[in-house]
């Protein structure tokens, strides 16, 4: 998420969470805690009370209740407007009003009917013709001379079957608004019902896990009541635009009806047709059930005197209720419903999944936030980051995700594959692999908006990386700063940057940002344990930060064969001396010989400007007894020095 | 000879290690560190001045005939081992590259050759 856009949702939640408080406390008629006059009349045991609210303790834990509150509360307005949607449009889809044509004879029914039952009638007419002409050449079979008293009813009937069908769907359609008629109580008053049951319970700041628990219950049970109306909706839409479609192709279903061969795909029809006849019956019935047990609570005889909390888990009876008699209605088995239901027994777990999941990352995000940010500032930022940004969720989803492969609960990769998957990075991949380099470049700058942009963005660095064409234009400062925006993108997504390491080496500190820092607090940690007492201060942390960055380097371009190193490492890398230091000499041999002109040129001219610092090396290398590393350093340096390749 | 482009001419990628085994054989080879305080102070090592001296021979500077008097003068070495490491760097070094070279000729004329052939003329047998 853009800063821009973190400040301004810091500040949305620090302004809503100032005047929640108060709303709160002014709502219970005071803006200090609840008894705090009989506190003080008490005297020296009151004052304890009394100060133990006002001590540093007691507004912090106020603070966190707010801020808990606050965000539960932007919370609970966007599930409550959903929740609110889809009252609106179940009512709408189960009132009477809703379509205003019939089910057997509208205009595009009529239009597709006629169609279908024009094909019909010719296929009538050449069955004929193959049972006359079999007859006359003597050569039907008892079977063909069945088949035409019915091609001759079937004939008659295709003629009448918006008829027959409009009297199943009205049979089916008088049952079900009878219960739907009984039930739009429910549809219409559900949510203020459940708000004025659950007001009070935002009327006092209770401890911070009270103030979460509230907050979740409460989303929780709009999230839910919200979707079991929208499946509602979605099953009586789905109702009649299958039942039009029955219809339309029911002249062609009866014929089918004749033949042997053919008659499953009649079967399949009339057992659709009867379901999806049927279908809104259990689902209104149970509509009819949930609203009557709305209504007994409101009048308060079905759970009688409990707590807020209670009431609220009382409001998940009627909705839990729904849910099952949904599942038992698609249990009919009609075509379009049991796609729903895949969707749909897939969708909660889904839905259920995806808010556990990124409630969790964000918490572990936060956490992790909280622990790596420096100062109080810094903290602050690192829970806001961590808690509410992609690249937190997602670090935080890294942790549970690495946390659950280390206990063996999921198998090794589950994250890495799960990651790659959930972002459809693959598909991204072969879509943008014919882009040409310069397209590439222009995705790999662009301004993201959506997490879609950002996949692409990450998926061209990854490309560019592959294909040794990650370079940005502009000042070196400039150019640094777009290439590490770039990698810590394409990181997030987790996008495979081990390409990017091959073309630009000198990248790897960054592309493995986390293996920096980790060898960097090992370094730490050493000097600590020698030097016990001494701060690190600025200069001896950066003097690590080159040497941990120069070990990576090292480690990097050695695994790089020289015919690769030759190919694919961009002619620009080597003017980083961590790149030439890390050359080997069977590497520096292959570029002399058959690497381009400007990387021989580059590697030559870093080894000449580089001489000072190439020699401290050498003896820094002595001096911390890696003879082998000084060794193999001053190999190279004889070896640049005698090849005729380099000049 | 293999060209990497117009002007440059590639010499083999032992070149560098056959320079420096003949230091040491001529006793004039110096270690890293030394090699990098020349270069500070902005002397030619002498692992140098042959790579550029060969350099100068393949791009025709001066002939064959005065590389064992060059390199007498610029690595400060007697006449007898400068002929004599002269006698090297063209037997380890500038022969095989000729040779290469020639190799690498032959094979483009054969190729040429069976190219012409004409692929559509009906086999005798």
């Amino acid at each position: 998420m853009n800063k821009k856009y973190l400040t301004f949702f810091f500040l949305f939640i620090m302004g809503v969470t100032l005047f929640t408080p108060c709303y709160n406390t002014t709502a219970n008629g005071n803006l200090f805690p609840e008894g705090w006059k009989e506190d003080i009349n008490k005297g020296a045991e009151g004052a304890e009370t009394w100060n133990e609210n006002l001590s540093v303790n007691g507004m912090v834990k106020w603070v966190i209740s707010a801020l808990i509150g606050g965000v539960a509360a932007i919370l609970l307005l966007i599930t409550q407007a959903f929740v609110e949607f889809s009252q609106i449009l179940l009512t709408w889809v189960t009132s009477e009003g809703f379509i205003n044509i019939k089910f057997t004879s509208n205009p595009f029914v009529d239009i597709g009917w006629n169609m279908m039952r024009d094909l019909t009638n010719i296929l009538i007419v050449l069955g004929l013709v193959v049972i006359a002409l079999a007859t006359i050449l003597r050569i039907s079979s008892y079977q063909m001379k069945k088949t035409l008293p019915l091609l001759l009813i079937v004939a008659l009937l295709v003629n009448f079957t918006p008829m027959l069908c409009g009297v199943v769907i009205d049979a089916s359609n008088i049952v079900m608004e009878h219960f739907l008629k009984a039930g739009q109580f429910l549809a219409k008053s559900y949510l203020s019902a459940m708000i004025s049951g659950i007001s009070d319970l935002w009327s006092v700041i209770g401890s911070p896990s009270s103030m979460l628990a509230t907050g979740l219950l409460l989303v929780g049970t709009s999230l839910f009541s919200g979707i079991i109306f929208l499946l509602y909706a979605a099953l009586f839409l789905f109702r009649y635009v299958a039942l039009w479609m029955l219809v339309i192709v029911s002249p062609l279903a009866l014929f089918c009806y004749i033949f042997p061969a053919t008659k499953k795909i009649w079967n399949m029809w009339l057992s659709q047709f009867i379901q999806w006849c049927f279908i809104g019956i259990p689902a209104a019935f149970t509509i009819y059930l949930a609203n009557e047990m709305t209504r007994l609570m409101l009048d308060g005889e079905l759970l009688g005197e409990m707590s807020s909390m209670g009431k609220i888990m009382g409001y998940i009876v009627p909705v839990s209720f729904l849910a099952v008699g949904f599942f038992a209605s698609l249990q009919t088995g009609a075509i379009g419903a049991s796609m729903i239901t895949s969707k749909v027994r897939q969708a909660p777990q889904k839905i259920g999944g995806a808010i556990a999941v990124t409630t969790g990352a964000g918490i572990v995000g936060a956490a992790r936030g909280l622990k790596e940010g420096e100062g109080l500032w810094g903290k602050i930022k690192g829970v806001a980051k961590g808690g509410f940004t992609r690249q937190g969720q997602e670090s935080g989803r890294e942790t549970i995700g690495k946390t659950l492969e280390k206990m063996h609960v999921v198998r090794p990769g589950f994250y890495e594959a799960n990651k790659k998957k959930r972002l459809k990075l693959a598909e991204e991949e072969k879509r943008m692999k014919e882009l040409s380099p310069e397209e590439l470049q222009r995705i790999s700058e662009m301004r993201t908006i959506f997490p879609a942009d950002e996949i692409s963005k990450a998926t061209a660095v990854k490309l560019l990386g592959d294909s040794g064409n990650f370079e940005f234009k502009g000042s070196p400062a400039e150019v640094k700063e777009k290439e590490k925006k770039a990698i810590d993108l394409a990181n997030n997504i987790g996008v495979d940057l081990s390409g990017l390491s091959k073309s630009r080496p000198e990248l790897t500190p960054i592309i493995n940002s986390e293996k920096f820092n980790q060898q960097l607090q090992t370094e730490i940690n050493n000097f600590q344990k020698k030097n016990k007492g001494i701060p690190i201060t600025v200069p001896i942390r950066a003097e690590m930060e080159k040497g941990v960055r120069r070990d990576i380097i090292r480690e990097q371009v050695r695994k790089i064969s020289a015919k690769n190193f030759t190919e694919k490492v961009s002619p620009d890398s080597p003017k980083d001396l961590d790149v030439l230091l890390g050359m080997t000499a069977s590497q520096i041999e292959n570029v002399g010989k058959l690497g381009s002109d400007a990387k021989v040129k580059t590697i030559f001219d870093t080894y000449n400007t580089n001489k000072k610092e190439i020699k401290k090396e050498i003896k820094k290398l002595v001096k911390d007894g890696k003879i082998g590393e000084a060794n193999k350093l001053s190999i190279l340096v004889k070896k640049i020095n005698s090849d005729p390749n380099f000049i | 000879m293999n060209q990497r482009s117009n002007k440059k001419i590639i010499f083999s990628e032992h070149a560098s290690d056959i320079i420096c085994e003949l230091l040491e054989k001529y006793k004039i080879d110096e270690s890293a560190e030394q090699i990098l305080d020349k270069m500070v102070e902005e002397i030619e090592p002498n692992g140098r001045k042959i790579a550029n001296l060969l350099q100068e021979i393949v791009h025709k500077k001066f002939s064959k005939k005065d590389l064992s008097f060059e390199l007498a003068k610029r690595l400060n070495i007697s006449a007898k081992e400068a002929i004599d490491l002269s006698k090297d760097l063209q037997e380890k070094i500038l022969f095989p590259m000729e040779d290469t070279s020639s190799e690498g000729i032959s094979q483009v004329k054969e190729i040429t050759i069976k190219k012409s052939k004409d692929i559509y003329q009906e086999p005798i047998d």
